[in-house]
């Protein structure tokens, strides 16, 4: 359940399936199969996602419309990424992994200072571009999504990556919205928590059907440890300034993605 | 303080039905938990049933978000998005039929 409580809190806070934790603490501490790890994670992803997209104070940060139109690139990634998976071996794929997470570490700490919002209620914002109360500023503040093609080929490389890697989009997918297509910090973790808690269905069902998933009770402690850690996480980023938000994902790019590739 | 009612999910109040479901899977996960540490062996396959019940009532939230998206999209004209929804819907279920 503790470990259900600190993924639900990353989940919340910076828009991560948290699963990145959460599978080696179920995995290598609790010594569970991986499948059985991996399945149980997926669901706290699930119940994540859930809690966001119906929790008031987090639904204001989601962006219904840009969660749609890339979930639709995500989800044919994740497709893609099942037929790549025979053709890569672990160790090209967590290079991979690696590398790109270090970049877009880089990228993200180069523009830690550059805030997305625009403060003008009247500028228009776009198809995709969606407006909230931001506490950051005190008042409602809109924003506009930048380069959508780039937007939607990055949601396509998370769908890869998710399903190759064994992680959730989201640790690619917050900084690179974030840093590249204009997307607050916030807006892009609330709407890449919808978008993964969706990916993440489909894997559910099939570790459930393939019989991966046999602790009930343990199975009801981390869903429920998550959906705690959930609201923590919400409360702890209403009062953290979006700085700290940013670097915190910073810090566990580099530390995932070195981990990568020391270990693959 | 509020963002655009055009936004489906900005919207504060949630709609009811995924409501329902995240608080039915609560519940029952909830039961399921306390069942499962305080009997024994017994009780195995009760716990078994109100675990999965509740996983599947959680499972269905972000689905009956996305129907939700799908269906304020179509109402308010916007039907490229609700298209957007309806296909990622069905390569949803594709993908789940694939892997099951």
């Amino acid at each position: 359940m503790l470990a259900g409580i600190g993924a639900g809190t990353l989940g919340a806070l910076l828009g991560l399936g948290g699963g990145i934790f959460l599978v080696p603490m179920l995995d290598v501490v609790l010594g569970l199969p991986f499948r059985t790890a991996a399945g149980i994670s997926l669901m706290t992803v699930v119940a994540t996602s859930s809690f966001v997209s119906l929790d008031a104070n987090s639904r204001r940060f989601v962006n219904p419309r840009l969660a749609v139109v890339l979930l639709t690139q995500t989800v044919l990634g994740a497709s893609l990424g099942r037929l790549l998976l025979p053709l890569l071996s672990d160790e090209v794929s967590g290079r991979v992994f690696g590398v790109t997470a270090l970049v877009v570490a880089l990228v993200m700490l180069h523009r830690l200072r550059r805030r997305n919002v625009i403060l003008d209620p009247l500028a228009p914002l776009g198809r995709l571009g969606s407006r909230f109360f931001d506490p950051d500023n005190g008042a409602d503040v809109g924003y506009r999504v930048d380069r959508v093609p780039l937007a939607m080929a990055l949601a396509l490389l998370a769908g890869v990556i998710s399903t190759v890697v064994g992680v959730g989009g989201g640790i690619l997918l917050v900084p690179a919205l974030n840093s590249w297509c204009g997307v607050p910090m916030r807006a892009a973790a609330a709407t890449s928590v919808l978008m993964i808690g969706i990916t993440a269905v489909p894997g559910v069902i099939g570790h459930y059907v393939d019989g991966y998933l046999t602790l009930p009770v343990l199975e009801a402690s981390a869903v429920l440890g998550v959906l705690t850690g959930s609201r923590l996480g919400f409360w702890i980023a209403a009062y953290s300034r979006v700085v700290v938000l940013k670097l915190l994902m910073a810090v566990i790019l580099i530390g995932v993605g070195g981990a990568y590739l020391y270990f693959t | 303080m509020t963002s655009p009612p055009d936004l489906p999910l900005a919207d504060p109040r949630p709609p009811a039905l995924p409501r329902i479901a995240l608080f039915a899977g609560v519940a029952l996960l909830s039961a399921g938990w306390v069942v499962g540490l305080a009997g024994g062996d017994a009780s195995r396959s009760v716990v078994r049933l109100l675990v999965d019940l509740g996983l599947a009532a959680v499972v269905s939230v972000p689905i009956l978000s996305l129907v939700g998206v799908m269906t304020v999209e179509w109402q308010r004209r916007r039907r490229a998005f609700a298209v957007a929804a309806a296909v990622v819907l069905a390569m949803l279920a594709l993908n789940a039929l694939w892997r099951g």
